[in-house]
């Protein structure tokens, strides 16, 4: 008869199969402690998927339409119905997913980490870094997001590297802000004093002792951020200064054409709407769960 | 204490002229000017002659630091110029534009914060149970929906099965109380669900990370009542970052209420901008984006003192 650390070695050295299904039920364990980030991590999935694959996913050509089909319902050959155009309403949703991630993650990347490095530098450096740092985001801060990124497209001009640049000014000093009081707090620590009294430079603190004990809030500003830019890009491209044609953007498909046809085809309004509110959901619920499991203080509790 | 008020409210000024030298920099590069603009606007191709002589009158063919010193003085004095476009005062428009937007931000504020906290509190509190997995799911659902588009369902909707429309124009709320209130009421109410959304979540990871501090174990140690212990003890240390999100979500909130005034046809100076920026109307987006960049700094201002207040350990020295 096999001991049990017998079985446990057989189940260690097991064949590649068997370690698949040992990752795919750790995974389920984990969905079923955390649905609503499962729920989320599946939506980013399928809309990762969707945007990497939109060229062959979407049925039929984003920009071409045909007047015989123009403003049909939901059905077999249009599952999400025909614009004003006769363009299929699915294949530009698909596609539209495409250029929203792109802009979506770029600007995440650039304005958010940058603007929460900033903060943290200045908050813990104080002195005039920490005032002229300050006076540049309260310059950069004195407008609210979208009227920031409004003037910034409209003085640069139509376009997506643009559009990207304007959006991540805008996370930018928001970034900054909430890094910047974090770090007021977490400087007092007696960890931080202790770190100073055994001659650890600055750089090294604040790399070594303070970023990594200020990760959580920057996951949740990162993940809501994402969700964030997608809303602003969408915005910027209902009022009409967003992403340009040829690309179809969410918030351009609901400005104009859609609103004169609202009350007959109501999914026009509908669809765009709701898949920006999906993608934005899936980013919040991941990002909230992710702040639920990796911040060491909660572990376990 | 009071000279750190003194320093940040002088502090307002370089950044205002920083600002306004970037914003008045900007609208100078970009190809085309606002003769140019108002000329070929009109349909017409501009006449060599003509341009010449609008452009003097605008003042457009001075040196750029003899224009930018002169709008600056003008500003200085509260003499904000006229529209390019229409020729409005804009010192009148903004009178008559900002009370409207600010009232709908503030409206929004109001309900979000009232409604917002508790919520998070409660989430908090009864963490991981279906209450707290419902209530975050409703409020972040509200959160992710663009404003625009709730402010198009309701459109939508009111038309299609109530036979309502959201009221247009707007009145002063001294002039008619519930006529504004009417009007106002569907911008800042979605407003309002989407701020909610931001401020719960804020409260319950904070709250969350107060409730596992050594001093929240000490206070129920020493046997204070649960409510004493999140009341006291864990709120007034988890609403620091509430507060500095309020104070930026109420510039968010200014800005969010562009996209409504658009769709609920309410001139407010959101709006306004937007026009501005997209018919080249320098001179009103210039002294728009200043005069509105004060009053944000003013509030971030309030902000900061308003940590000291919450937070002890804060000083300002």
């Amino acid at each position: 008869m096999a001991s049990p650390t017998v079985a446990r070695t057989i189940a260690v050295e097991g064949s590649v199969f068997q370690r698949i299904l040992r990752r795919l039920s750790q995974a389920a364990r984990l969905a079923r402690r955390q649905p609503l980030g499962a729920v989320g991590l599946l939506i980013c999935l399928i809309a990762l998927f969707a945007g990497a694959l939109a060229p062959w996913v979407d049925r039929y050509d984003m920009n071409e339409g045909s007047a015989a089909e123009r403003l049909q319902g939901f059905g077999i050959s249009h599952w999400f119905g025909t614009d004003e155009q006769g363009r299929d309403v699915y294949s530009r949703i698909v596609n539209g997913t495409r250029i929203s991630l792109y802009i979506a993650f770029f600007s995440i990347a650039l304005g958010t980490s940058s603007g929460y490095l900033l903060g943290i530098v200045s908050g813990y450096l104080g002195g005039w870094v920490d005032m002229i740092l300050q006076r540049i985001m309260d310059a950069l801060l004195a407008l609210p997001a979208i009227l920031l990124a409004l003037a910034i497209v409209a003085v640069l001009g139509a376009g997506v590297d643009k559009l990207i640049f304007a959006i991540s000014i805008t996370f930018c000093p928001r970034a900054a802000r909430i890094s910047y009081g974090v770090v007021l707090s977490l400087k007092e620590n007696v960890y931080v004093d202790a770190a100073r009294v055994i001659g650890a430079s600055p750089m090294r603190i604040i790399f070594r002792h303070i970023l990594p004990n200020s990760l959580a809030p920057y996951l949740i500003l990162a993940s809501v951020g994402l969700g964030g830019a997608i809303l602003l890009e969408a915005s910027l491209s209902f009022l009409g200064l967003g992403v340009p044609p040829p690309h179809p953007s969410w918030g351009r498909m609901l400005s104009g054409a859609a609103q004169q046809h609202a009350l007959g085809a109501p999914w026009l309004v509908i669809v765009p709407g709701a898949a920006i509110m999906v993608l934005v959901l899936g980013f919040n619920f991941f990002g909230d769960t992710m702040r639920d499991l990796w911040d060491p203080k909660l572990r376990g509790r | 204490m009071r000279k750190y008020v003194i320093r940040r409210l002088l502090l307002i000024f370089p950044t205002a002229l920083l600002l306004s030298l970037l914003i008045f920099g900007l609208l100078r590069v970009v190809p085309g000017d606002a003769a140019l603009m108002l000329l070929t606007d009109e349909g017409s191709k501009a006449d060599p002659e003509v341009l010449k002589a609008l452009r003097h009158r605008l003042g457009l063919d001075r040196p750029l630091h003899v224009q930018y010193v002169t709008w600056l003085w003008d500003m200085v004095r509260g003499n904000f110029g006229e529209s390019l476009v229409s020729r409005v005062s804009i010192g009148d428009q903004i009178l008559q534009r900002l009370p409207l937007t600010l009232q709908i931000a503030l409206m929004a504020q109001f309900m979000s914060l009232l409604i917002g906290v508790p919520i998070g509190i409660i989430s908090a509190v009864r963490r991981n149970t279906w209450l707290d997995y419902a209530l975050r799911v409703v409020s972040i659902l509200f959160l992710t929906a663009p404003t625009f588009w709730v402010g198009l369902l309701i459109v939508l909707v009111g038309a299609i099965w109530f036979n309502y429309s959201p009221p247009i124009g707007y009145n002063l709320i001294w002039d008619k109380p519930i006529e504004n209130i009417l009007q106002l009421m569907w911008p800042a109410i979605i407003l309002a669900s989407h701020g909610l959304a931001t401020t719960a979540r804020m409260t319950r990871s904070t709250m969350l990370e107060v409730m596992g501090e050594d001093y929240i174990r000490t206070a129920r140690a020493k046997g204070l009542r649960e409510s004493i212990v999140v009341f006291r003890h864990a709120l007034k240390n988890a609403l620091i970052p509430v507060v500095t999100l309020t104070g930026l979500s109420f510039a968010g909130l200014l800005g969010g209420t562009v996209v409504l005034e658009f769709i609920f046809g309410i001139p407010g100076i959101g709006s306004w901008l937007v026009q501005s920026i997209q018919t080249h109307d320098y001179s009103v987006v210039q002294s728009l984006v200043v005069v509105l960049a004060v009053t944000f700094m003013l509030i971030n201002l309030l902000v900061d003192l308003f940590y000291g207040w919450l937070d002890p350990r804060i000083s300002y020295s």
